[in-house]
């Protein structure tokens, strides 16, 4: 499975990172909404797992330009705030995960929507 | 038949005559004895009717001469007289051949039967003298006795209606005089007492008293002249409402005059001694249908009240009633114009005091009257001043002129807030609050408010500052509590699930990162606000570096190369809060950089009184768009520059310093600036070690 992962937070990428390769996924990582743009254009991803909460520019300007590449990207989106679910199940992404989780979570969500 | 009418009084000459014509007689006419004596001659009348004190001639002369003369001797003379009416004259004029006396006034019937009866009697010859004629000496005697009578009479008339005469001029005198006094007198009190003592001064009346009434019934005073000391108890009973009848009486009634009659109606009269009369005269003092009070007055014991009198007594009272009420108007107008005055005083006052500019403009823009406050306000030195200056001089921003100048033209403008300059052409906020009021030459008028807000928008601002700076906490926060929960979640897994003790030892080195994150999160919270309070002092700045990087190296599990080109040492005018800067800036090459090996040149030099530690990484760098966005919003402060970004700016501002990210190919640059001491001396050695020992440090 070939997934990117945004989000501005270093310690998060790379954590996500090598732990989803462990499990055979092919990972990417960006640490802003501007350079995770350009490597969904230039690579098929089969699941963006993004923080909604970045400095910059934040998860939903972001998705809607990753669902303007590609309208049936799939999106998965993690954030601290839980009052945002609604809004981005609403708006199209596949699924909502509420910071801190385990990261077994993660795996099980690449399962369960990919 | 011819009737020969002799009288000095036309008007009963005319009556007469008339009244003779009337009933079929010829008559002819003389106004005295010797123009009688001359038309009896010319004339033969069959009758003479003739009065009997004329002059030139009287009656009796008249009739002694007829008689005297042979032709005219058989003629009957009648006498109608006024003035001889006691039984001597009736008996003189029979002795002296007259037919019959008659005295005036009689009905006219009864004196053409007397006259028609002489003339019958004349006619058939049977009149004959009643009496023997008199002797010429009795004649004289009881001539002259008449005369004297007569005198007597005349002049006890004369002395009767002198007297009368002079009484009504006092009268007219007091009325003059209390006109005089009602024009020039001002005060109700006084009037009142003057009016009655010129009452009394004049002659006219022998006593008064004047009361003023302040409701229906009640005298609110009461002043007399000419009542002795019979006034104090008449007060007394007056002033509690204790009114004897004639006060009730008058009071109740419709009629401006009322004579009393003492002995029928008020026997207990308090005026008894003090009222020679019985009557007593009370006026009412009316205006409209407004009583203001009674006038009583007393006559002398001699004079009686008559319409005349009366009259007169009304015209007083007209008078002071008239007087009264332009003193109540006079008293009206002064209170309101005094209420006028004070509320002036107060609006002055209030105007003159208030830390309000106010002034007030013409609907062209002049001004026409300012406070104190509002040239102070302005900074100029006088009112004068001010109002010389020109709206576009105090206006700074003329667009917001021209919409004021807009709003005003449509009336109201609630709190129009917009800058203004001072005389010395410094700007403040102020607002303006303006309304119109048309004035009595009926012009448009603004009044304008204005207060200096500075402070207000100054609060404003903070209070702006203050919930953007809660926004910022609660937002940087929930971000990076956030991840740090996140991280330490997913090092604990990793923990839980690894197998080696390498593996195990990597994270919980993640999780002391996050621990420690955590621990300067809330540091860097503590110190954004001691920040400002904290003491500038001289700093090395060389050292400040070392220990950064020292720490730095501690932190991160990285391999971190440093390359230092310090050109001297530094002294600088900061703290020990500079260590964080350096940490954060370190901190963020560090973390951006994905390669194992972190490069990190750090060079300084000394530009303009300030020192510019240039540190460059070799990382992702930031983007284009991130750092627009960190610059863009490091002043308004927002989540889109984070937590580290705007506690270094904190910082480096309470040091007058600043820092700024450089458009670099490759890598970040970030130039961090801050004021020097001194420009330092030779190259710093200590700085060329440490840089040594860092580099092996960052091999270990």
């Amino acid at each position: 499975m070939r997934i990117l992962i945004i989000d501005d937070e270093v310690e998060i990428l790379t954590l996500f990172k090598d732990f989803m390769e462990v499990f055979g996924h092919k990972v990417e990582i960006a640490i802003d909404g501007q350079s995770g743009l350009e490597k969904f254009k230039n690579t098929n991803f089969d699941l963006v797992i993004m923080d909604y909460r970045m400095y910059g520019r934040d998860g939903i300007q972001v998705s809607k330009d990753i669902w303007g590449i590609d309208k049936d990207a799939k999106i998965l989106f993690v954030s601290a705030d839980s009052s945002i679910k609604e809004k981005t199940i609403g708006m199209g992404a596949v699924g909502f995960l509420l910071k801190p989780f385990d990261l077994e979570d993660i795996i099980n969500s690449v399962k369960k929507y990919v | 038949m011819k009737i020969l009418v002799v009288d000095d009084n036309e008007t009963d000459l005319y009556m007469l005559e008339t009244l003779l014509k009337g009933n079929g007689y010829h008559v002819i006419t003389a106004t005295n004895g010797v123009e009688a004596l001359e038309k009896a001659r010319q004339e033969k009348p069959d009758m003479i009717i003739s009065d009997i004190l004329m002059p030139k001639m009287d009656g009796f002369q008249l009739c002694r001469e007829l008689k005297k003369d042979e032709e005219l001797k058989d003629i009957p003379v009648l006498f109608y007289s006024a003035t001889y009416t006691n039984e001597g004259s009736r008996k003189l004029a029979l002795g002296i051949g007259a037919v019959d006396y008659i005295i005036k006034p009689m009905e006219p019937d009864e004196f053409i039967k007397i006259v028609k009866k002489v003339l019958d009697e004349y006619g058939k010859g049977e009149l004959k003298p009643t009496e023997k004629p008199l002797e010429e000496k009795v004649y004289m005697k009881l001539y002259n006795e008449r005369l004297i009578q007569k005198l007597e009479k005349k002049m006890l008339d004369l002395e009767k209606s002198e007297k009368y005469i002079r009484h009504l001029n006092g009268v007219l005198r007091a009325i003059g005089s209390v006109n005089q006094l009602i024009v020039r007198e001002n005060d109700r009190d006084v009037l009142l007492q003057k009016a009655c003592d010129i009452l009394i001064e004049a002659r006219g009346y022998s006593a008064t008293w004047l009361g003023f009434l302040k409701d229906n019934k009640n005298f609110a005073t009461v002043a007399g002249s000419g009542l002795r000391e019979d006034i104090s108890r008449f007060y007394d009973h007056v002033m509690r409402g204790d009114h004897p009848p004639c006060i009730k009486k008058a009071l109740a009634q419709k009629d401006l005059v009322m004579v009393v009659d003492k002995t029928k109606e008020c026997r207990d009269c308090f005026f008894k001694n003090a009222y020679p009369r019985k009557e007593t005269v009370i006026i009412r003092i009316e205006n409209g249908d407004k009583l203001f009070g009674l006038l009583a007055i007393s006559l002398a014991s001699d004079v009686a009240v008559d319409s005349e009198e009366k009259g007169l007594l009304k015209e007083v009272a007209n008078d002071i009633a008239l007087a009264l009420h332009n003193i109540e108007l006079e008293e009206k107008r002064k209170q309101a114009e005094e209420a006028l005055r004070e509320s002036e005083r107060k609006f002055r006052n209030l105007i003159e005091s208030v830390p309000l500019g106010v002034s007030i403009s013409t609907s062209r823009g002049n001004v026409s009257d300012v406070n104190p406050a509002i040239w102070k306000i302005f900074g100029y030195d006088s009112k004068e001043e001010f109002v010389e200056v020109s709206g576009e001089d105090y206006c700074y921003n003329p667009k917001d002129r021209e919409r004021f100048v807009e709003l005003h033209k449509k009336g109201v403008v609630k709190g129009f807030e917009t800058r203004f300059k001072r005389k010395d052409g410094t700007v403040f906020w102020g607002s303006v609050t303006s309304t119109t009021r048309t004035t009595e030459s009926g012009a448009t008028e603004f009044i304008n408010v204005f207060e200096d807000i500075t402070n207000r928008k100054r609060l404003e601002q903070q209070r702006e500052k203050s919930k953007k700076e809660a926004e910022f906490y609660a937002d940087v926060l929930g971000h990076d509590v956030g991840n740090l929960d996140q991280i330490t979640m997913g090092y604990l897994y990793l923990l839980q699930i690894a197998k080696d003790e390498e593996t195990r030892k990597k994270n919980i080195n993640g999780i002391k990162r996050s621990i420690m994150k955590s621990k300067r999160l809330a540091e860097s919270i503590k110190t954004l606000k001691i920040i400002k309070d904290t003491k500038i002092e001289k700093f090395d700045l060389n050292e400040s570096i070392e220990r950064s990087i020292k720490n730095i190296k501690e932190y991160s599990d990285k391999e971190i190369e440093v390359k230092l080109d310090i050109d001297k040492h530094y002294y600088v005018k900061a703290n020990d809060f500079l260590d964080k800067v350096f940490f954060n800036i370190l901190e963020n090459s560090v973390e951006f950089i994905f390669q194992d090996k972190v490069i990190i040149d750090i060079k300084t030099e000394e530009k303009n009184d300030f020192c510019n530690v240039h540190i460059h990484d070799n990382g992702i760098g930031i983007s284009k768009e991130k750092r627009e966005d960190i610059l863009e919003n490091l002043e308004t402060l927002s989540k889109r520059t984070g937590m580290g970004f705007y506690l270094t700016k904190k910082i480096l501002e309470r040091f007058n310093g600043k820092f700024e990210i450089k458009d670099v190919k490759k890598g970040t640059e970030i130039v961090v600036s801050i004021p020097v001491i001194n420009g330092g001396s030779a190259r710093n050695v200590h700085a060329q070690r440490s840089h040594k020992r860092n580099e092996q440090e960052g091999r270990r």
